[in-house]
């Protein structure tokens, strides 16, 4: 018969590792997980659904079937064998030994799901692990080796307090350890694929009008930590630039074959070009560029092989990030380019020139075609006569339906005063990514969320592209909380300090250790302390010694508590009298009973406890 | 089931602790191969989680010692029971522990699963001599499993005792007469049948001796405290006699007889080569008597 509280701790800690997995694969695993919720009531009963012979045989369809599915993604099928087979153990007869079985799965469960998991989340979920497993192996220890012995419950108490505090140490210790934890640049294996991502980064051809409602807006995508003293108040993020307009989709035509580079960090430290530094932290998304800083120079490590692409994107050859990806932005304005196809820049869809004339007479452009007065009008006129909403109607001719409307978001906002630069001999371009203005003042980054995915325009002038936002910036303050902020900053630290730790992170702290251990030996004390060192060192001693006499035994103090109430009750103690002598005078098995523990606990090491309770009996009688 | 047993290390490891450093092992392998930081936290959750359990399993046996040793009665090829005080002078508690005599583990079923800080508990544990006569117990061994039942870790305490072994007691069937007919014995004893008030004798007063037995004139006299034996009715005066020499088979019937019939409640004496123990009953008695036969051949 197993103890109830064996059964208890164990399917506290199967439930957890169970809830880590079945999170990383959700939905089918859930539902896959849900036949263990039956088998711990059944067990909760003592009764069985499946006997040892069913057990078997599920197991071994199961894993035949599960093996088919892992030829197309082996590391979610081993997932979802772990949940089956944790079900069926769950679900069939057991014993001590089937009791272990199901703690081992767990634990494997617990590995298996680290494979998916990315967010801090995991963190809590080893935690809790550790705590329940590490009670449940000590039951099981405790169960195990006394053989026909209970578990009764002062010491299940006992034991779950003693768990507590070794627990902690644990927590203390593997701190340090995963620190110090051997690390190689060079691994036999990665599950770069496992990640579940909602996100999609800006594909190479936008249609306008038709933005997807069902991402929540305010998952973060990144988070982008300027690496100088100066920094804007708006932070442009660079996506995607396109270039060609049919009215209704604009496309990127203009694309360069990938030519992949190494790039090195002191290709770029010696040209100095930069204007500013940045380090994005990007959440797992598919996409097919990096996202980086407006103007991209370059980013770094070069490991990730990127190349600067035309319009100055940062593709990526396969398309795909999986987990955190951490990078380095550097961008500059101290650029000069050559337009090599201006026509491309200046084409307009058939059947808006007209429309666009009326609107350029109606501003009123004037002869000398100052660059910055005509930016200004047009983002008057846009700004005057035009209201921002998401809540547009997906149609054929979006940008008619715009004028005619007068609302629209940013795309629209773009794509018209891109088309009235062209319209103008102004070369533009339609540049997709995002706009951020959300600050974190305890990591002192920007937060770059999915709703804070904008469009704008980029014109071309005395060589070089320049931004042009002619949306107009919306009202109202999104008021985030300071533990909001506070959480947002854990699991920034959590991205960088702990998914991002390797070799070179190692490398980092071992030398800032032993820079400190250089310091630490060169510091000398100088001649004229060590007096006061001496008389401080006697001093403490000194201190000790005499906080050591008011120090008294337990057994002691409750004695004295003990005098003092027969004091009160009007039985004295007399002069030499020792306590023996006054058990003796009274004559009360009570009392007499009190001063024997006293002694015992006193002289011959006896418990306390007894002592205490004797104590608050005579209180409670006399 | 193998039980281990100690000879030089101090630490054995059980199959749960090869399993569980299989599982770190291969986390391990897991960890370096893949670059994945989760493993890493796992991995390094497991290896402190060793690291502890060692260092904890030292401190439960730290600060143990013994108390003292007392034993009631022990008799040669048979199981008996000492009891020891353990005292746990430190301060937090010790738990799941083993006491045997031996270093080895024979006995699973009498652990002490708690001993508080700064007290002391009393156990019992199983010895088992085969020869009767004086034996010294050096030592007590402490074996734990504590916490996670990765290791057998044991101690040595030391204790200096002599364990007084009594002669096996062979058990008797029938009644003595035949029992020694049957193993070819010789008995000369001496029986006076009377009323429950005749006297018998004297005898040097023994504690627990009821004090309306005292023969207070000779108290007077003497000064020393006597008691008056009476006969009662159906009882024998029955005086055992061995050798000094006598094979260990004899002694062991003798103890054996003795034992019986101070069961019946005869009158028993014992007449050695050098001692005599004059005929008497009750539990002292049998005390004597088997204390005699236990050193018999021994100087």
């Amino acid at each position: 018969m197993i103890e109830k509280k064996l059964k208890l701790t164990l399917y506290l800690t199967l439930l957890i590792s169970l809830m880590s997995l079945s999170h990383a694969l959700f939905p089918f695993g859930i539902f896959l997980a849900l036949p263990v919720i039956l088998g711990i009531y059944l067990d909760i009963k003592n009764k069985f659904l499946l006997n040892g012979k069913w057990t078997t045989f599920l197991a071994i369809t199961g894993f035949l079937a599960f093996a088919l599915f892992a030829i197309r993604s082996p590391f979610e099928s081993i997932g979802y064998l772990l949940i089956y087979l944790i079900s069926l153990r769950v679900l069939g007869e057991k014993k001590l030994r089937e009791y272990k079985q199901i703690f081992a799965l767990s634990f494997f469960a617990l590995v298996v799901s680290s494979i998916f998991h990315y967010s801090l989340i995991f963190l809590l979920y080893v935690a809790l692990y550790i705590l329940l497993g590490s009670f449940t192996l000590l039951i099981f220890s405790f169960l195990g080796d006394t053989t026909g012995h209970t578990l009764d419950y002062s010491i299940f108490r006992k034991l779950l307090k003693f768990i507590l505090y070794f627990d902690f140490s644990v927590i203390v210790l593997s701190i340090p350890i995963f620190i110090i934890l051997p690390r190689s640049p060079y691994v036999l294996f990665r599950a770069p694929s496992y990640i579940h991502s909602e996100i999609e980064g800006f594909d190479n051809e936008i249609n306008i009008g038709e933005i997807s409602q069902n991402f929540n807006m305010d998952r973060v995508i990144m988070r982008v930590k300027p690496l100088q003293n100066t920094f804007p108040k708006v932070l442009y993020i660079r996506g995607n630039v396109l270039n060609d307009f049919d009215g209704k989709i604009w496309k990127r035509t203009h694309i360069i074959p990938y030519k992949w580079q190494k790039l090195k960090k002191i290709q770029f430290v010696k040209h100095g070009k930069t204007s500013g530094k940045y380090e994005i932290q990007l959440t797992p998304m598919e996409t097919k560029v990096l996202y980086a800083v407006d103007y991209p120079y370059t980013v770094l490590p070069g490991k990730l092989h990127v190349v600067r692409d035309w319009g100055r994107v940062i593709s990526l050859p396969h398309g795909k990030i999986s987990r955190i990806t951490v990078y380095k932005s550097f961008n500059t304005d101290l650029y000069v380019e050559e337009l090599d196809n201006k026509k491309m820049f200046l084409s307009i869809p058939h059947g808006l020139e007209n429309a666009i004339d009326s609107i350029l007479s109606l501003i009123g452009i004037p002869k000398k075609r100052d660059i910055k007065l005509i930016r200004n009008k047009i983002k008057n006129y846009l700004k005057d006569n035009f209201r921002y909403t998401i809540n547009v109607t997906s149609s054929k001719d979006p940008v008619k339906d715009f004028l005619k409307k007068k609302e629209g978001y940013c795309e629209h906002f773009a794509t018209l005063a891109a088309l009235m630069l062209r319209r103008l001999g102004i070369p533009s371009r339609l540049v997709v990514g995002f706009k951020t203005m959300e600050w974190n003042p305890y990591g002192k980054y920007y937060v770059v969320r999915v709703k804070h995915a904008h469009a704008w325009v980029e014109y071309f002038n005395q060589g070089q592209w320049l931004r042009f936002d002619p949306t107009p910036s919306q009202a109202g303050l999104n008021y985030i909380t300071r533990l909001a902020e506070y959480w947002d900053y854990l699991i920034y630290l959590w991205n960088t300090q702990i998914l991002q730790f390797n070799y070179l992170s190692q490398i980092k702290i071992f030398l800032a250790f032993k820079l400190k251990l250089q310091k630490f030996r060169g510091f000398k004390i100088p001649f004229s302390v060590y007096p006061i060192m001496v008389f401080l060192i006697l001093l403490a001693a000194a201190l000790i010694k005499f906080l050591n006499r008011f120090r008294i035994h337990p057994a002691t103090r409750y004695l004295n508590k003990f005098e003092k109430f027969m004091k009160k009750r009007g039985y004295e103690f007399k002069i030499g009298e020792t306590p023996l002598e006054f058990s003796q005078r009274f004559c009360d098995p009570l009392i007499q009973e009190f001063i024997d523990v006293y002694y015992q606990a006193r002289f011959g090491g006896a418990n306390i406890q007894e002592l205490k309770k004797l104590y608050l009996k005579i209180k409670k009688t006399f | 089931m193998k039980f281990p047993v100690f000879r030089k290390s101090r630490v054995k490891l059980r199959r749960w602790g090869y399993v569980y450093a299989g599982i770190t092992l291969l986390t391990g392998f897991a960890a370096v191969n893949s670059g994945n930081n989760l493993l890493y936290i796992i991995l390094a959750f497991l290896l402190a989680l060793m690291a502890l359990s060692g260092f904890v399993s030292f401190l439960n046996m730290t600060g143990l010692s013994i108390l003292y040793v007392t034993y009631d009665e022990i008799y040669a090829k048979t199981p008996g029971y000492i009891k020891i005080s353990i005292k746990n002078s430190k301060s937090f508690p010790s738990f799941l522990l083993f006491v045997g005599s031996k270093p080895e583990i024979t006995d699973l079923r009498s652990p002490v699963l708690y001993i508080p800080p700064k007290s002391e508990k009393n156990i019992s544990v199983k010895v088992y001599y085969t020869n009767r006569g004086p034996s010294e117990l050096n030592s007590i061994y402490l074996y734990s499993t504590f916490p996670f039942g990765f290791t057998w870790r044991f101690k040595r305490l030391k204790t200096k005792t002599s364990i007084l072994v009594f002669p096996h007691i062979v058990h008797i069937s029938g009644s003595v007469e035949e029992f020694l007919r049957a193993g070819n014995g010789f008995v000369s004893s001496s029986s006076r049948e009377g009323t429950g008030g005749d006297f018998l004798g004297l005898r040097e007063y023994r504690r627990g001796d009821p004090a309306y037995r005292i023969y207070w004139k000779k108290h007077k006299k003497e000064g020393e405290l006597y008691i008056k034996q009476f006969l009662d009715e159906g009882n024998k005066k029955i005086i055992l006699y061995i050798s000094n020499n006598a094979p260990e088979k004899l002694i062991e019937r003798t103890a054996s007889i003795a034992c019986r019939l101070l069961e019946q409640g005869s009158l028993v004496g014992l007449k050695t080569d050098r001692d005599f123990i004059p005929p008497s009953t009750g539990r002292l008695q049998k005390l004597e008597i088997l204390k005699t036969l236990a050193l018999l051949g021994y100087d």
